[in-house]
């Protein structure tokens, strides 16, 4: 190996030609003794003749090898046989990154120093990944952050609008509806029914009792005409207007139209008391709409309300401080769970059976996880349940058990297929999926509930297990018929827990 | 003479959009047809003469094949399967037919949450001019402005022809 500097006795047998790795030793001002063949490549010097340049010349950060020999003599100090650490090289402009294996070189007799020996391996490529890794990783928990603040305050938001709405029903009563939830269609029918006929007869007592210079006098002729023309859809607004969910709307617009041209009629022109009427009629009308109105927009933010918070809390969940593991009542978790989706239940108007009425055993666990995940399960049960016929509200039941060390909890619903394709291939614990007949009736969705779930249960040493059927199978029915997952499905998910030992 | 006949590509026009049909239903004008997936738009496109069509870009399949084979291809993010765009693709260049003759582009308009330089090369690929991005602060009559927008341009575009 040629070298301009006389190697020392102890280096003198020293042959590292052959080593498939980069050596070196340097003296201790940085002039090579020992550079072999790979250590040559790294640092493109010639495969042969002397060197000439230092490797103190190599560092990015000229100053970083003082630092790096005081830790190998610290190193040694303490006894270790050589110190490790990435260093930073600039070799023809560009950069390298090699893992540096260290010690001091001393003479034997007088243990002076007399130099440094090492290896190098270059990790350039490897490290650059990290540094990627590491910024992308920064950028992510910068944003996971981020994104759960914005959560926090559209959670914020949520309640001023639910608030807002609920004044806004309050003012627009009284409320036909007897109960808390959402009305049904047929209920928003049979509500508009009576308000809309009213409309009607006093626009066609109106109509009947002016004479033609009275309604000459009081609104040009075109309007007349179109307090005519509005009649037949406020008589049978069912039958003129096919989609359900817009009726409201619709004779909402059509009451508002009404009250806007009786404002144009001067009050001499006309009998008072018609005019009186109809103007009454039609803010009862407008008034019934936009309580309905109201009502969906306060039903959309409830089902709202609970997505935007369990995404917040999926998405934060590995940046926010770790809780403490502890024991935990089943009945406990069951029942924040629940509560957090009582209004959510009320307002879909489904009832929830625990069975039996109180849940024994305990679980041990971080509290805030697992009311997450059986909230999750909760209101996929509660979003996917069907209305029975007949008025019948639909229930979700919740059944507890204890068996060989584990418990377990079931959530039961009826409504929504799961279909056996999406369960067997574990489709639908696809962080995002969304099962293919979860999107009827506009249900609102993350595709995250399920993923969650599963992975707070294993977590904690669980699992989790789901299976639907149809509720009633039919022999003429069979999986491959178009008819197969229309018909309604009993849907479990049950989550198993160790059970904590007393 | 009938009330023309529209064609809405919709699948949120029972729920959040529900609103909109209001006033169309109040002005007595027109006869609605509602289609929420991308098999229905697609079986009426093809079966039955519009006035007017105002389309969504982000549609579910439905059951057709077809649809929800594309949709599925699209992995994960379903939206960037736009079968909105892919049905006007499929009707105006290749589904192996001529379209319809009623079918035109000065008939269709696109209503989407896409902004128009997201979907604005395809839709001037389509010759489909008219286009009302969906956002919040829309007034309800917005629906009704359109079928309008798009009466009155293609009214107008059959009498310069």
């Amino acid at each position: 190996m040629p070298n301009e500097i006389d190697l020392p006795p102890l280096l003198q047998c020293f042959d590292p030609s052959y080593l498939p790795i980069a050596i070196y030793a340097v003296t201790p001002d940085g002039r090579f003794m020992i550079c072999n063949a790979h250590a040559r490549r790294l640092l493109q010097f010639p495969s042969e003749g002397p060197l000439d340049k230092k490797i103190g010349d190599f560092y990015a950060d000229p100053s970083e090898r003082q630092r790096v020999l005081e830790r190998v003599l610290q190193a040694e100090a303490k006894g270790a046989s050589f110190w490790q650490e990435v260093i930073h090289f600039k070799v023809a402009g560009r950069n390298l990154y090699l893992q540096n294996h260290c010690r001091s070189l001393r003479d034997p007799v007088s243990q002076e120093l007399i130099g440094f020996i090492g290896s190098f391996v270059d990790i350039t490529e490897e490290h650059e990944h990290s540094l990627v890794n590491k910024t992308l990783h920064q950028r992510v928990a910068d944003l996971t952050t981020d994104i759960g603040r914005v959560l926090h305050a559209n959670s914020s938001t949520l309640v001023m609008v639910h608030q807002a709405l609920d004044t806004t029903i309050g003012a627009l009563g009284p409320n036909p509806f007897h109960h808390e939830g959402l009305p049904s269609g047929d209920e928003i029918d049979a509500a508009l029914q009576r308000p809309a006929q009213e409309l009607a007869q006093a626009v066609a007592k109106l109509l009947d009792a002016a004479n033609p210079e009275q309604r000459k006098e009081a609104l040009p002729e075109v309007l007349w005409e179109e307090l005519q023309e509005r009649l037949p859809l406020l008589r049978d607004f069912v039958a003129s207007i096919a989609v359900q969910e817009s009726r409201a709307n619709a004779l909402r617009v059509v009451a508002r139209r009404i009250l806007e041209i009786c404002e144009r009629m001067p009050a001499q022109n006309l009998p008072k008391e018609l005019t009186k009427e109809t103007v009454r009629a039609a803010a009862n009308l407008d008034r019934l709409t936009a309580l309905i109105s109201a009502m969906n927009a306060r039903a959309a933010v409830i089902q709202m309300d609970y997505t935007i918070r369990s995404l917040r809390e999926f998405i934060i969940t590995d940046v926010r401080r770790t809780e403490k593991r502890q024991r935990l009542r089943l009945q406990h978790l069951l029942d924040t769970a629940h509560k957090q989706l009582t209004e959510f239940a009320q307002c879909s108007r489904v009832k929830i059976r625990f069975m039996p009425p109180t849940a024994e055993g305990a679980v041990v666990g971080v509290e805030r996880d697992l009311v997450r995940a059986l909230a999750n399960l909760l209101h996929n049960s509660i979003k996917y349940s069907w209305h029975r016929d007949r008025g019948q509200a639909p229930w979700v039941t919740i059944r507890t058990s204890r068996q060989n060390g584990a418990v377990a909890i079931a959530f039961e619903n009826w409504g929504v297929p799961i279909s056996p394709d999406e369960i067997q291939n574990n489709l639908i614990f696809k962080l995002g999926y969304r099962g293919e007949w979860s999107k009827d009736r506009g249900r609102l969705g993350t595709g995250i509930g399920l993923t969650d779930s599963l992975d707070v249960a294993q977590k904690h040493g669980g699992s989790l297990k789901v299976e639907s059927r149809p509720s009633r199978p039919r022999w003429s029915v069979t999986p491959e018929s178009e008819d197969y997952f229309q018909q309604p499905f009993i849907t479990t998910v049950t989550m198993i827990l160790p059970e904590a030992c007393d | 003479m009938g009330k023309p006949r529209i064609l809405w590509v919709e699948d949120s026009a029972r729920f959040e959009l529900a609103n909109l049909l209001g006033p169309i239903y109040a002005s007595n004008k027109y006869e609605l047809v509602l289609a929420e997936d991308a098999t229905t738009a697609a079986r009426y496109l093809q079966t039955v003469p519009f006035d007017a069509v105002i389309m969504d870009i982000r549609i579910p399949p439905g059951r057709d094949r077809q649809w929800s084979q594309k949709y599925e291809r699209a992995g994960s993010d379903k939206a960037s399967a736009q079968l909105g765009l892919a049905l006007l693709f499929w009707l105006f260049h290749s589904n192996g037919k001529q379209p319809p003759e009623w079918a035109r582009p000065e008939k269709f308009a696109v209503f989407s949450v896409e902004e128009k330089y997201e979907i604005g090369p395809s839709l001037e690929k389509l010759g489909i001019l008219i286009c009302e991005e969906k956002r919040p602060g829309l007034r309800d009559t917005v629906l009704l402005d359109l079928i309008h927008t798009v009466l009155q341009y293609s009214n107008g575009h059959s009498q310069r022809k």
